[in-house]
């Protein structure tokens, strides 16, 4: 063993050597006749023999590395990425190792480095119409969970229980190198469209999926009832907004503007119907000699009027108004008719059916209308104004005034609970039960929302809400549930059913709401209620009761022979999605056949059947693989490069910029010839880029490009010493890199800016933990991001101070300039540095045990011994200028122990400095072409979904003249390997191939 | 971090419409390729079965006092009187949340869970003993749970705000979803006996890999390789599938030859049995035959709902259950209360029936008898009636009589029970629902 053998040790194990060279070697391009072309001496064979040779030669050479193999420079072309790692080790002055006896001269160095790019640059430009290898593969985990997610519409993630995908030697986990796929993932895809289905709800028209699993009755009533309770509160019906909004109307009319205008800007701006304020204007809107006569208009006209001339002021008018809302709600109230339940005979419950439905059915009638008892003498107190007076004269004209003020004033616009109307008043319980009939224990529905529909929707809205109750209606089964429902009540709770001519009828039986047993069933329950003498209006409620429940329960069965036919064309839809492609005839042919077999299989359970299709498209590989990829075989020359096809380029596309499949509008323009120019790739470029969707992208691109993918399990931090820190704010922190990068790309701002901003994004969680107070409202809200511009001193701004980056290279109650400074140079940076000694010395857990001495003291001392001082010195500076940030990322100015902190550095030539801001500085001045070379290579590894290749050179080139040429924006790199010659086309058939058997000479 | 972790089950578990993907998991525990059966028969897994009566017992012909097969059994529990050795008559537990929140919902939807139950219309409870048992150890079974009913759920609200989801359902999958009950025992053994999920696993699978195939048809030799290795990993899990369906048919034959099997028991109709007689009878032999064909280990059969409209014209019994009740000292009530001890007899006996090895099944079961109530008429939920029969394996102390009644309440945990009961089953928590200790005397 020589000296090199332990600098082999020291800084790479042999089998990863071995491992990386092997590695490389296979990415290498084979370029038959490379090697004629070359016809000079070799420039390395010099300093390779008079450097390296002693160790790194024969059979036994160290690290198997022979560098005898590299003395010729056709050799080197071929190999050029192994080569890029041995001029690498040369470049850090690694190899030869620091002990050895000879060591090259920084000339020499110098001119190896020079002659190399040349080399390399000459080959790429060789080379420049080879699109790299890519090939078939299956999706990421992050890929599969996007595209079920544009699939479903349901954030379902299925893959969050896969085992973690590995990622590959640019540190991206897209690329086929490393997406295998073990039998026991294909029982994970099993298991994740099983998921998937259970999601599934099966409607009128076509399949939705829940957020939620629904499988149970209690989950999908949970799904609709929500929407439409959700429908109803977001609909404008609060009377106080529309008196606001007729002071508007009437400042507008004054000016000129014409009433439609008006009303509609007015509805726009402040979230009114339309609808509505312009009926409420006709009504209450009056000038001095139209007010009415008498009726509640005239007291409301005549009220509003001195409202608008007192209240000058905007505030003391709101409150006016408010006052003004009191009076006609109360005034409404009392207009409405009073109604009681109808009694039974002795048998028939209270809490029935008939009986509440009846009841329900008068209240929401009532909704519009005005008592009838008016002008009985005990209720002209409720008249208003002096109407009183008027009852004999004009009772009729009267009638009708206050009729058409209780039909534009409804006494409720919609029900969104009910309690148990049979009960009395403060047993009712209303609070909670959202849409229910309010039948006794039994389950049942009752939808009172005609004013909402009649008053305020447009048809557009009407026609959302008819369908949110009719797919409730369906998906929930309600009629069958409902009716069932009542049998067990009718023996259950109420007595009706103890006699053993109803013996026949049982809830569990399926078929007693067929029409056979039913009918019989409400003839004998009929002849019941005869017997017992009941009211003509009981025995009425009664027969109308079954004539509605048979009514609905045939549209229940009419509607779901129908829906199955539709779910089949569903089916379809979702295939052709999931599989990024127009269907041909015949693959439609086989999706409706699958789902035939399905049937049969599962002896005719449709919801099995549509399962067991749903878990065959999402576990077909025309889903699950990348195809698009793949060279096909149709083509006339294999060898030469094939332009990917307009549904290709979709994907392609859709994949790099939003990590998922394409959206409808994207395979539209594919499908119509419009996705094949540079003009149509930068039309789409532009439309996908402003898309949130690519947050995705930036997500995954910058979770493995800045190593914090596995952050969200981050369990470093402290948590009794950090009390303030907790899973929203280690949430936060994620989200802030990609955040900041999005609004960047919105923006189309600069690179530069990642180096330092003079501002931040930050959520209010994050905000408090800076330092930064919340701006208003609406950045309270968590989910919301914001920009906070920073005072001038403020050391934040980039992603260095990120509390992310402090905090995930913080081990716990200390932290660790090493460690930070090791991400900024090597991460972000990307220059090459050497994996420590195995023999690193450990430094303490916390701030708190160091015997006294600081962690820089204790730094500065391991920087003393020469095999560490080469590295370090290279980045420990950077970490020390961030000491004036603590573990979890706060500014502080004493360190756990209670030392004052000491933020000084010195740069790599040599100046001492002190804090963040030079830290930035210096990134700025002296590292951004670094930085943005890695930053740019790292980009289109990750796009390109490979490692890179010497013909990707070009393409680095181009990206950076770009940025050159458009102030530093980040979109415009994106955008040039979008259009790229590597991005737009794919290696022959038989290019790959060769690739492949070369390989195996190996 | 909020992250849901896909559980499984969750879309299976409801036995009778979906069931298992058993084959992946399972491969581990049958071995590769010797005979998978022999060793799940040599040690014959533990099993609980969990039955559910409804509205409280007939609070003064429930009693047992002595031991073992000494014991003396009040008339409702004469039924078990071949049992007595293997009989546990428990008085005096009960769960704390389930009292002091009115009548029958809020009584009932947290029997198995011991949670604190949310009013109005959105569910909130906690999962119960079976599913988080079926969670543990049932996830190797071709079903990790039974989870049958005698009486369809409803939904509507009770007098006490409380869902009448509560009511319908003693098994929750988690705290906001329970477990969808079957009610039809040919859907119940079709799931248990058609291998239905297996079979439907392997005709998915059988077209993914036609697709699969026409993919490779256009493929380059390099691309082959990511395909094949795709092709390969589906027929590997093909091979698993038939593996598996292979050793669960050789435990069935194993155990047919060992006893008196029921194995060979006709499909059930379609469609509900008219009588309820016939259709409790009906579900106990499914847990019967899907425990002695290791099929599953945990099962649950709600014979009533809370507010039952079941009705019992051979017992000469003229009011519907839930009205019954509030009558519960009457000559009636005894009928319906013997008449539920007697399906808990039953089952007993069909398990006993059943020999694996040196045991009966019912050595190596548990039934666990629970209602929600001790009486009726009082809706008294402050101490509930519960049996147990069978040895669990030998884990289990039998023939005996305990009373809680007069403890601290801390010591009469319904919970604490449940939590013993998984232990014996194998699991290691040492909580579950609000009790932190096990129940020491069984």
């Amino acid at each position: 063993m020589g000296v090199h053998s332990v600098c082999g040790k020291r800084f790479l194990p042999h089998s990863l050597l071995v491992f990386l060279f092997g590695w490389l070697l296979s990415v290498a391009y084979p370029t038959p006749g490379i090697c004629q072309s070359v016809q000079e001496t070799s420039f390395a064979r010099d300093f390779l023999a008079k450097y390296c040779q002693d160790c790194h030669q024969g059979a036994d050479a160290e690290a198997k590395f022979d560098v005898t193999e590299y003395f010729d420079d056709g050799v080197i072309a071929e190999r050029l990425e192994s080569w890029d790692f041995v001029l690498s080790r040369i470049e850090i002055a690694d190899m030869p190792p620091q002990d050895a006896s000879l060591r090259p001269t920084a000339q020499e160095i110098d001119e190896i480095l020079r002659s190399s790019r040349e080399l390399r640059r000459r080959e790429a430009n060789l080379r420049r119409s080879d699109p790299g290898p890519n090939s078939i593969r299956r999706l990421s985990h992050a890929e599969y969970n996007a595209a079920i997610e544009a699939l479903t519409g349901a954030a379902i993630h299925p893959a969050d229980s896969f085992p973690i995908d590995p990622a590959n030697e640019a540190g991206f986990d897209n690329s086929a190198q490393t997406l295998s796929l073990p039998p026991s993932l294909v029982g994970k895809y099993l298991d994740g469209a099983r998921l998937v289905s259970s999601h599934a709800l099966l409607q009128t028209q076509r399949i939705a999926f829940a957020p939620y699993p629904v499988l149970s009755d209690t989950d999908r009533d949970k799904y609709f009832v929500h929407k439409i309770v959700d429908f109803y509160r977001k609909q404008p019906t609060d009377l106080r907004k529309y008196l606001l909004g007729l002071r508007q109307f009437q400042q507008q009319l004054a000016l000129g503007i014409p009433k439609d205008a008006a009303v509609n800007g007015i509805a726009a701006g402040s979230g009114l119907s339309p609808k509505y304020l312009r009926t409420l204007a006709d009504r209450i809107l009056a000038e001095e000699n139209q007010i009415a006569a008498f009726g509640p208009w005239r007291e409301l006209q005549t009220r509003f009027k001195e409202t608008i001339a007192n209240e000058t002021d905007e505030k003391q008018y709101e409150i006016a108004c408010e006052r003004l809302v009191e009076w006609i709600l109360k005034t409404r109230e009392s207009l409405t008719p009073k109604r009681e339940m109808l009694k039974g005979p002795r048998d028939l419950h209270q809490g029935t059916q008939s009986l509440i439905l009846r009841y329900n059915d008068q209240l929401a009638a009532d909704r519009r209308t005005c008592r009838d008892d008016l002008f009985d003498p005990e209720n002209r107190s409720l008249l208003v104004g002096d109407d009183g007076q008027r009852v004999d004269a004009d009772s009729t004209e009267l009638q009708a005034a206050y009729d058409d003020f209780c039909s534009i004033i409804p006494n409720a616009f919609y029900v969104s609970e009910r309690g148990r109307p049979y009960a009395r008043e403060e047993k009712q319980e209303a609070a909670g039960r959202l849409l229910s009939a309010g039948f006794h224990s039994m389950m049942g529905y009752y939808r009172d929302d005609q004013p909402l529909m009649d008053l305020v929707l447009d048809q557009i809205d009407v026609e959302e809400l008819d369908g949110l109750w009719r797919e409730f209606e369906y998906v929930c089964e309600l009629p069958v549930r409902q009716f069932t429902g009542f049998l067990w009540f009718e023996r259950a709770e109420s007595r009706y059913l103890w006699e053993s001519r109803f013996d026949f009828a049982r809830a569990e039986d399926a078929s007693i709401v067929g029409s056979e047993l039913f009918s019989r069933f409400a003839t004998i329950y009929i002849e019941k209620l005869r017997e017992g003498e009941p009211s003509s209006q009981v025995q009425q409620a009664v027969e109308d009761y079954f004539k509605l429940m048979r009514k609905r329960l045939d549209k229940h069965f009419e509607l779901k022979s129908i829906a199955q036919s539709k779910h089949v064309e569903e089916l379809i839809h979702l295939a052709e999605r999931a599989y990024r492609k127009p269907l041909s005839a015949k693959d439609r042919e086989r999706i409706a056949n699958d789902h035939i077999a399905f049937l049969e299989i599962s002896g005719g359970d449709h919801r099995v059947a549509i399962d067991d299709s749903i878990a065959t498209i999402l576990t077909s590989p025309w889903f699950l693989f990348r195809w698009d990829l793949q060279p096909t075989a149709e083509k006339s020359d294999a060898s030469a490069p094939q332009g990917l096809n307009p549904i290709e380029l979709a994907s392609r596309l859709s994949f790099a910029l939003w990590g998922s499949i394409p959206d409808n509008e994207l395979m539209q323009s594919a499908n119509h010839g419009k996705l094949a120019s540079e003009e149509d790739i930068a039309r789409e470029f532009k439309r996908m880029i402003a898309d949130p969707r690519s947050k995705t992208m930036l997500k995954e691109f910058m979770g493995s490009w800045l190593d914090f993918r596995q952050f969200h399990s981050h369990k470093g931090v402290d948590r009794e010493e950090f009390v303030s820190f907790d899973d929203p704010l280690q949430q936060a922190m994620a989200d802030e890199p990609v955040e900041f990068l999005w609004s960047i790309l919105k923006q189309r701002g600069s690179l530069r800016d990642c180096l330092d901003s003079s501002y931040v994004f930050v959520n209010s969680r994050l905000a408090s933990h800076y330092g930064l107070s919340a701006i208003d409202e609406h950045s309270a809200d968590p989910s919301n991001w914001y920009r906070v511009d920073l005072d001038a001193a403020d050391p934040r701004g980039g992603l260095t101070t990120m509390g992310i980056f402090l905090t995930s290279n913080s081990p716990g109650l200390r932290t660790s300039p090493v460690k930070r400074g090791y991400w900024i140079i090597r991460r972000l940076v990307g220059e090459r540095i050497p994996a420590p000694p195995p023999n690193v010395p450990e430094l303490p857990k916390s701030e708190r045990d160091t015997q006294g001495v600081t962690l820089r003291e204790l730094l500065a001392a391991h920087r003393e011994h020469p095999s560490c001082a080469a590295c370090h010195q290279r980045f420990d500076f950077a970490g020390l200028l961030l000491e004036g940030f603590d573990p979890v990322g706060r500014l502080r100015e004493e360190d756990l122990a209670g030392r004052k902190i000491e933020d000084t550095g010195t740069l790599p030539d040599g100046r001492n400095v002190a804090g963040s801001e030079s830290l930035k500085t210096y990134l700025q001045t002296e590292r951004y072409e670094d930085f943005r070379l890695h930053f740019c290579r790292s980009l289109a590894a990750f796009l390109l979904g490979r490692t890179l290749i010497v013909s990707d050179d070009l393409l680095i080139e181009e990206m950076i003249a770009q940025m050159d040429s458009h102030e530093q924006r980040i979109d415009v790199a994106i955008q040039a390997v979008c259009t790229s010659t590597q991005f737009r086309n794919k290696r022959g058939l038989e290019q790959a191939r060769f690739k492949r058997e070369g390989l195996r000479d190996e | 971090m909020n992250r849901r972790i896909f559980d499984r089950r969750m879309w299976l578990r409801g036995s009778g419409v979906l069931v298992g993907l058993p084959w992946l998991e399972s491969f581990e525990a049958w071995g590769s390729e010797q005979d998978p059966s022999s060793t799940s028969v040599d040690t014959p897994p533990k099993r609980l079965a969990i039955m559910f009566m409804a509205c409280g017992v007939h609070p003064t012909k429930w009693w047992a006092k002595g031991q073992g097969s000494d014991m003396e059994l009040s008339s409702c529990l004469k039924p078990l009187e071949q049992h007595r050795d293997k009989l546990n008559v428990i008085s005096g537990l009960f769960n704390k949340n389930a009292t002091g929140v009115g009548i029958h919902p809020g009584q009932t939807g947290n029997i198995l869970s011991g949670a604190a139950l949310q009013k109005g219309s959105e569910l909130r409870g906690g999962i119960s003993v079976d599913q988080a048992i079926a969670n543990a150890i049932g996830i190797d079974d071709i079903v990790p749970s039974l989870v049958l009913g005698c009486e369809q759920p409803t939904t509507g609200f009770h007098e006490t705000n409380f869902s009448m989801a509560y009511s319908s359902h003693i098994s929750w999958q988690n705290a906001t979803s329970p477990v969808p009950m079957e009610v039809y025992p040919s859907a119940a053994f079709d799931s248990l006996f058609e291998n239905r999920g297996t079979q439907r696993n392997k005709s998915i699978l059988d077209r993914v890999m036609r697709d699969a195939h026409d993919l490779q048809l256009r493929a380059s030799k390099s691309d082959q390789v990511k395909l094949d290795e795709y092709l390969t990993s589906i027929r590997e899990v093909e091979k698993r599938i038939d593996r598996q369906r292979r050793g669960v048919e050789r435990a069935g034959e194993k155990s047919q030859e060992s006893g008196k099997a029921l194995w060979g028991m006709n499909r059930p109709d379609n469609g509900l049995p008219e009588d309820i007689r016939e259709h409790m009878k009906l579900m106990c032999d499914l847990i019967a035959i899907a425990f002695q064909s290791h099929r599953t280990r945990v099962a649950s059969l709600l014979l009533c709902r809370d507010i039952s409209g079941l009705f019992y014209p051979f017992l000469d019994v003229s009011k519907p259950h839930h009205l019954a009740s509030h009558d519960d000292l009457s000559d009636e009530w005894e009928r319906v209360t013997t008449y539920y001890v007697e399906q808990v007899a039953y089952l007993s006996s069909r398990l006993a029936s059943m020999q694996e090895a040196d045991r009966s099944v019912l050595d190596n079961s548990c039934i666990l008898f629970v209602n929600n109530m001790w009486s009726g008429s009082k809706h008294e939920s402050t101490r509930l009636p519960v049996l147990t029969v069978g040895g669990l394996g030998e884990t289990l102390k039998t023939g005996q009589v305990l009373d809680y009644q007069d403890r601290d309440a801390s010591e009469k945990k319904l919970c604490g029970l449940y939590l013993s009961l998984m232990q014996k089953m194998g699991m290691e928590s040492d909580s579950f629902g609000d009790a932190q200790v096990p129940l020491q005397e069984i």
